[in-house]
């Protein structure tokens, strides 16, 4: 790591959040992006409190997404509610241990570890810490990646519903928990999305002059 | 003023100047490690739009054809993603149906056709006015395309529902699996950040 190193906006420099593109940042703001038009920023607008905000929501809705059922099966043995937790069992004693394994690290720990690890960066930048910027960065980088595969739960009631709604021996349909699933989802996206992670270097800047 | 050749690091904003790349690397931020942008091998663009232009077909037999079928005393079913929609939405449940409407069919193809609009600039060299607009939609979009998360649920589904029926994969599973490694073969060719590391190059 070489310490010292200028910054962007140590220089004065701001860099497009879409094209990249550097230039000088003027006095008025406002400004735009002379390549591709968008509105410049040092750093996101209000980035810490949209993303707390969001993170937030998320946790209070990752409650019901996981007590909630997700689905139920009516047939001829009565009906059946699952829940997320309840369909990594199946697939466990059904004896197809590795889906389970997959099914439970995307539904389950990849949206708790998520909530809990931006929680931790949103912490560590609030207290303007300079420790290991390396590894909190790549934390995000990690988030950011795996967010999108706890989407897999919601396209697994919507082909199991798609299959078997129609056919003589069980209805299933769609449930609260699912919806609440989805909003966890998409919720912790966003909250990533929001989080600038050049906000973990900039007291690293100030700490090394 | 503006300094193309200087690029900030997203993540760090470390300011830096680019080392030149070779052909299918990539540029890595020198203090975090950030991928700054990924470069393409020889006529990459023009590899790139003809990938595109193949995902393309595949991704209408995907939706046409179905993803799993299930067969039952006779009775068959067929899966597919606007299928599911449908059912999701009359089932009472429209606001599943539209996510997976938008993860799993709108945004993917919005993609794809987006991608082709933009590359299509590229190989002409020319700089139209909506390009800009394009790309950035284009970089919007592309985090909510989720085929690949889509086809993982598939194997799930089918796992699921062995015990109950005879399910079988159908024509479109192929050709979403074949989707996706075009895609993943195609995605050094086209990233965002260097089609606008070329912006200056088109007139």
């Amino acid at each position: 790591m070489t310490p010292a190193a200028p910054t962007a906006a140590s220089l004065g420099l701001l860099s497009c959040h879409i094209c990249g593109l550097v230039s000088r940042a003027p006095a008025e703001r406002g400004a735009q992006c002379p390549r591709c038009g968008a509105h410049l920023h040092l750093r996101r607008p209000g980035s810490v409190q949209r993303t707390w905000a969001l993170l937030v929501a998320s946790a209070i809705l990752f409650v019901p997404a996981n007590l909630l059922p997700i689905m139920t099966t009516t047939s001829f043995l009565g009906t059946q509610s699952d829940t997320i937790m309840s369909g990594v069992i199946f697939l466990w004693t059904s004896g197809s241990w590795p889906l389970a394994v997959i099914v439970f690290v995307a539904s389950i720990m990849v949206p708790l570890l998520k909530i809990l690890a931006l929680g931790y960066l949103l912490v560590t930048v609030q207290r303007h810490s300079a420790w290991r910027p390396d590894e909190r960065t790549r934390l995000y980088r990690v988030i950011e990646l795996v967010g999108r595969w706890s989407m897999l739960d919601v396209f697994v009631v919507t082909l199991l519903v798609a299959l078997v709604r129609f056919s003589s021996l069980a209805i299933m349909e769609p449930r609260g928990g699912a919806l609440a699933f989805a909003g966890v989802v998409i919720l912790t996206m966003f909250a990533a999305m929001s989080f600038d992670p050049r906000l973990i270097w900039d007291p690293v800047e100030k700490r090394d002059g | 003023m503006a300094h193309p050749s200087l690029i900030a690091c997203h993540e760090c904003d470390l300011l830096q100047h680019p080392a030149p790349v070779p052909p299918r690397g990539a540029a890595k931020c020198a203090r975090c490690n950030a991928l700054l942008y990924r470069v393409p091998g020889e006529r990459g663009i023009e590899n790139a739009f003809a990938v595109l232009i193949a995902a393309l077909i595949l991704f209408v037999v995907a939706n046409i054809y179905p993803i799993l079928s299930m067969e039952l005393q006779g009775q068959r079913v067929d899966a597919t993603i606007l299928g599911g929609v449908r059912e999701l939405n009359q089932g009472g449940m429209p606001a599943i149906a539209a996510i997976v409407f938008l993860t799993g069919f709108l945004f993917p193809l919005a993609n794809l056709l987006g991608m082709l609009a933009v590359l299509l600039p590229f190989v002409r060299r020319r700089r139209p006015r909506y390009l800009a607009t394009l790309l950035r939609g284009v970089m919007m979009v592309r985090p909510w395309s989720m085929i690949e998360v889509f086809m993982l649920g598939v194997f799930v589904s089918m796992v699921k529902l062995a015990h109950l029926a005879h399910v079988v994969p159908g024509l479109a599973m192929a050709a979403f699996v074949l989707l996706i490694v075009l895609l993943a073969s195609a995605a050094t060719v086209i990233d965002p950040q260097y089609l606008w590391s070329r912006w200056e190059s088109l007139e």
